[in-house]
């Protein structure tokens, strides 16, 4: 430890050397003010004793240069001095003395004021080092946070925003957008218990199995359910996450709410019925086994909005207020317009620091039905399309089409949007297209992962985001073969569309569908084998070649 | 928070007041802590009559709570919370966990 010792008065330099030096403190000495600010720069002294009136610089002047040079350094500064008037303790005071020493100043004196500063020194030493500690874990929790969610909240289309707005600390709020199925939006909010970097992590896991889930359309209980699980596993006694997840589904035209912790979610249509979604359902990682989740389901005809957000919200804005502003506006003012309505409450809320807590919030419109599109894009695009009939007139004719990929480079996401498409365009109804889109999904995938790829399904007993990563490694590792997609249009007499008869061949070594048949028989289906439930329920006349590596069926399109 | 814990041979009562938040952690850690550590307790009723606000590291408390008595077979009851607290409880869903007593 270092002392810098300002004083034109040598009697104090020989008090004071003898003094801190005996107790194994570096002493500067210093003549005047000038010299004394010449020392600090160049030896950065820990603590400074200064004299009030001294040649070149006094007391003060020479506190303020020394603050006006390191003003983020704490450098206790101590007044020594003769005079007591008030009007130099003011003074002292605000150029940021700490402590003031009256001469002549006694060994002893000296002695304990010095120690009592040194304490207070390492103190502040140790706190600096927690809060730029803390502030690194902020930096990475809010990092890892970003890349988690940024690439789902990139995409989000214009009819949807979500977003989260933290304030200086983390306190567990998050975020996160996902497009399923052409047509199929979901959406999570989430807040975990306390604050900083133990709440930032809390929402990791829920985030992970949220975004590996969906992408799947698993329904929101069993989303839940997973998420629970995880948490369970590895949170502390005490720690939580409340969470919202919502399934907008434009084909069926249904909105799906979950809500296990967060504030009601508000839900408006254009004509100024409002319903609330409110928390039905325990936060996650509360219990082992959760009760049956609650998910509430309502229909849409375009042009409802739905209002969702964490408790930050309610804290600053106020729940009713939210409400209000939702609900004074959604026959009257555009999306973007309300949008920007409450992002700039928040934003004025932050800047003025009444915000404490983080605020997520979402705000959902449902398209109305003349603005719904599938968003479809891909490479396969040009090929497909001039496979279209060359006439109308041609359209009774049989219809088939036969695709074979390598799923790597051309991804399920891509080539099934575009198959269901070209059927589109050939006649299959609207209304069919979220029933085939599943079927096609289920197959293929079932054929990929099962068939190409050899996982096993009882991996997902140990988490759907471990079996997601033992899928990714597998499909990025080595050549894994082609999948071969052949769809027939079947007419009634009519000539109207009535059925889709539909194989899905891989070239693995065959899918054990006898054992698979076995487990139906005698176990709980929900996690493993379920696509292949869901795909016999829609399905008829579904089989398998001797091999397994064939799976026939067909979809009833009328 | 203000807390004042009233014992009873088997059945005890904290009072609590003010805003329940991760700061109050200690105080209520140690208070209920002599109550699990006392053999005779079948029963602890927390009154909340006298708080304003719960911050969810409270709500992650009081499940602590929980998990220990659940261990000894206490029993834990949450007694009259102001609106604004209940309304915190029932977002949560605390009344599948706690029986709550609003009057």
């Amino acid at each position: 430890m270092r002392i810098l010792v300002a004083d034109d008065d040598a009697l104090f330099h020989i008090v004071a050397n003898a003094v801190l030096v005996g107790d194994g403190y570096e002493v500067i000495h210093a003549r005047d003010g000038l010299e004394a600010l010449n020392l600090y720069q160049e030896h950065k002294p820990d603590l400074v004793l200064t004299d009030y009136q001294m040649p070149g610089l006094n007391g003060i002047e020479l506190c303020r240069s020394v603050k006006a040079l390191d003003p983020q350094r704490f450098i206790p500064m101590v007044m020594l001095t003769g005079e007591e008037k008030s009007q130099v303790l003011r003074e002292s005071l605000d150029a940021g003395f700490v402590e003031f020493l009256t001469k002549p100043v006694t060994p002893d004196e000296l002695r304990l004021r010095v120690r009592s500063l040194f304490e207070l020194i390492l103190l502040h030493k140790d706190l600096a080092l927690a809060k730029s500690e803390s502030d690194e874990e902020m930096l990475i929790t809010k990092h890892i946070l970003h890349r988690l969610v940024e690439p789902g909240l990139r995409t989000l289309p214009s009819h949807i925003h979500m977003e989260t707005l933290h304030t200086q600390r983390i306190n567990g709020d998050a975020c996160a957008y996902q497009q399923g199925l052409p047509g199929i939006h979901f959406g999570l909010l989430c807040d975990a218990t306390g604050h900083g970097l133990a709440a930032g992590v809390s929402t990791i896991p829920a985030i992970q199995a949220f975004l590996g889930m969906v992408s799947r359309d698993i329904p929101l209980e069993m989303i839940y359910r997973e998420i629970n699980v995880k948490l369970r596993k590895i949170l502390p006694s005490g720690r939580f996450v409340c969470l919202m997840l919502t399934r907008l589904d434009l084909h069926r035209g249904t909105l799906s709410v979950l809500n296990a912790g967060l504030p009601d979610a508000l839900f408006l249509t254009p004509k100024g019925t409002a319903r609330r979604f409110a928390s039905r359902n325990l936060p996650a990682g509360v219990l082992d086994q959760v009760e049956k989740p609650v998910v509430e389901e309502v229909a849409l005809s375009g042009g409802e909005r739905l209002l969702a957000f964490t408790d930050g919200l309610q804290d600053f804005l106020g729940a009713e207020a939210a409400y209000r502003i939702l609900a004074e506006g959604v026959a009257k003012v555009p999306f973007r317009v309300h949008k920007f309505i409450i992002q700039e409450c928040l934003n004025l809320a932050i800047h003025n620091h009444e915000q404490h807590d983080d605020v997520s919030w979402a705000l959902w419109e449902v398209p109305r039905p003349e603005f719904v599109k599938l968003p479809i894009q891909s490479n396969l695009h040009c090929s497909l399309q001039a496979l279209q009939c060359p006439s109308p007139t041609l359209r009774s004719t049989p219809f088939a089409f036969e695709l074979c990929f390598d799923p790597r480079s051309h991804p399920l996401r891509q080539v099934l949007p575009d198959c269901l498409r070209l059927l589109g365009n050939h006649g299959v109804p609207s209304a069919a297209t979220q029933t085939l889109a599943m079927a096609l999904t289920e197959a293929t995938t079932n054929a990929l992962d099962h068939g190409l790829l050899g996982m096993e399904s009882t991996l997902k007993q140990e988490g759907f985001e471990v079996y997601d990563t033992v899928r990714k490694e597998r499909l990025a590792a080595h050549e894994v073969g082609t999948l071969t997609l052949r769809l027939q249009l079947h007419r009634c007499s009519s000539g109207s569309i009535c059925s889709l008869g539909v194989e899905v061949e891989d070239t693995g070594p065959g899918f054990d569908w006898r054992a698979w048949e076995q487990r139906q028989a005698a176990e709980d289906t929900m996690v493993s084998g379920r696509g292949l439930v869901i795909l016999r329920s829609i399905a008829s006349e579904m089989s398998f070649n001797e091999s397994g590596n064939c799976l026939r069926f067909s979809l009833p399109c009328g | 928070m203000m807390l004042t814990l009233h014992r009873e041979p088997s059945a005890s009562l904290i009072r609590l007041e003010g805003n329940f938040t991760f700061e109050s952690h200690t105080a209520f850690r140690s208070a209920t802590q002599e109550l699990l550590d006392d053999p005779g307790t079948e029963q602890i009723t927390l009154d909340l009559s006298g708080l304003h606000y719960m911050d969810s590291s409270s709500l992650g408390m009081l499940l602590v709570l929980r998990e220990k008595t659940e261990e000894k077979g206490i029993k834990v009851v949450l007694i009259k919370p102001s609106p604004a607290v209940m309304g915190i409880l029932k977002i949560v869903q605390f009344g599948k966990l706690f029986e709550i007593r609003e009057d």
